[in-house]
């Protein structure tokens, strides 16, 4: 570096190289703490939707209704004794989560009252459509959803 | 950098925020003589610090239940992305943090800072020691292994030796006869917000103080 060189704002510094170095461990540092408090945030592994859901048969209770998460909703696995049942679990209506009564046997709405019997078929309240089906097979007596 | 300025300059323009910041930041003193060992109080805060935002952190996925407290450690652990380092360095901080706040304590004390008129700062920094180990004696529970379980245990039969009252201490501090869910439902409590809500105190009455009377300069 000569002497007479003019002291242009464009011309390094030794100061700025230095405020550029302490810039960049700066920023290093926080990317360090920042990638994984941001991948914390992220999703789990686990939470990922399930495909297929193979429940025993041997495990249903009779007239008792089994919620189960499937690909992201609610669906309900109910046996009366007979063949198990797959129904959504969501109102037809406005979607809310419809609970079993094993008692009167029917599925009932918390949010309208509407009332299906143990085929979702609607019984009262604000409904026409039935609870919608859910395909299932019966394999090696495993209920086998998806 | 030019977008700094212009925010720094906006903000200085209506709240003088540069001559605060040239007070306590850029052109602060520090004695001359004031070695590196006075640097311990204030890593001490730092490392609280990281020990409040990773366990904020891992607060989104424990669950203080019996049942499922071990299962949802392990779920951070294995499932969650980098759950593991948040949960390490959590674990870990909490040692870190009684090391360096010891560390503060024994220069304190070798320097004999403590005298006139710096003796409340020793006293409320006795309790913020105290208070530091109770947090890592709670937060060792949580987790609900066979090391947590009897380190509670162990733990809270010592006040057991407090003559008459002792053994109501002991059960008031397990919530029963036993460590039990209503001991991890206790502990869980103390930990992520009895304790440091009074951490808290006394650190801003600590820090309070010292600015009252200035740091003491060694000779």
């Amino acid at each position: 570096m000569t002497q007479d060189e003019p002291t242009g704002s464009q011309k390094p510094s030794r100061r700025g190289f230095v405020e550029l170095c302490i810039g960049a461990m700066g920023a290093t540092s926080a990317g360090a703490v920042a990638y994984p408090v941001v991948a914390f945030l992220g999703r789990p592994a686990s939470v990922e939707g399930v495909t297929t859901i193979k429940v025993p048969v041997a495990e249903l209770q009779e007239d008792q209704a089994r919620y189960v998460d499937w690909q992201g909703q609610q669906i309900v696995i109910l046996y009366t004794g007979r063949t198990p049942k797959v129904l959504s679990a969501s109102c037809s209506h406005l979607g809310c989560l419809v609970a079993w009564d094993n008692v009167k046997h029917v599925f009932h709405c918390p949010c309208h009252g509407a009332v299906f019997d143990d085929q979702g078929r609607p019984v009262s309240g604000p409904v026409s459509k039935p609870l919608a089906a859910v395909p299932f097979q019966l394999s090696e007596g495993n209920v086998v959803i998806g | 950098m030019q977008t700094v300025e212009r925010i720094t300059d906006a903000l200085d323009e209506r709240y003088k925020i540069r001559p605060l910041i040239e007070k306590n930041v850029t052109k602060k003193l520090v004695p001359r003589t004031l070695g590196w060992a006075a640097c311990f109080g204030g890593l001490s805060l730092l490392v609280f610090l990281i020990q409040v935002f990773s366990g904020a952190l891992l607060l989104m996925y424990y669950k203080p239940d019996p049942a499922r407290a071990w299962d949802s450690v392990t779920f951070i652990k294995s499932n969650v992305p980098m759950g593991w380092l948040i949960q390490r360095v959590h674990a870990v901080g909490a040692n870190v943090m009684i090391v360096l706040v010891m560390m503060h304590m024994a220069r304190v004390a070798y320097f004999k800072i403590y005298r006139k008129p710096r003796e409340l700062h020793w006293v409320s920094g006795v309790i913020l020691l105290i208070l530091t180990t109770q947090m890592a004696f709670t937060g060792y529970l949580l987790p609900w292994t066979q090391l947590s379980f009897w380190g509670a245990k162990v733990g809270t039969e010592i006040p057991g030796a407090v003559p008459v009252v002792g053994e109501s201490l002991v059960e008031w501090l397990r919530r029963g006869n036993v460590i039990s869910g209503e001991t991890l439902g206790f502990f869980y409590a103390m930990h992520v917000w009895i304790l440091p809500g009074m951490i808290s105190a006394f650190m801003v009455m600590h820090f309070m103080m010292i600015r009252r009377t200035g740091i003491s300069r060694p000779l």
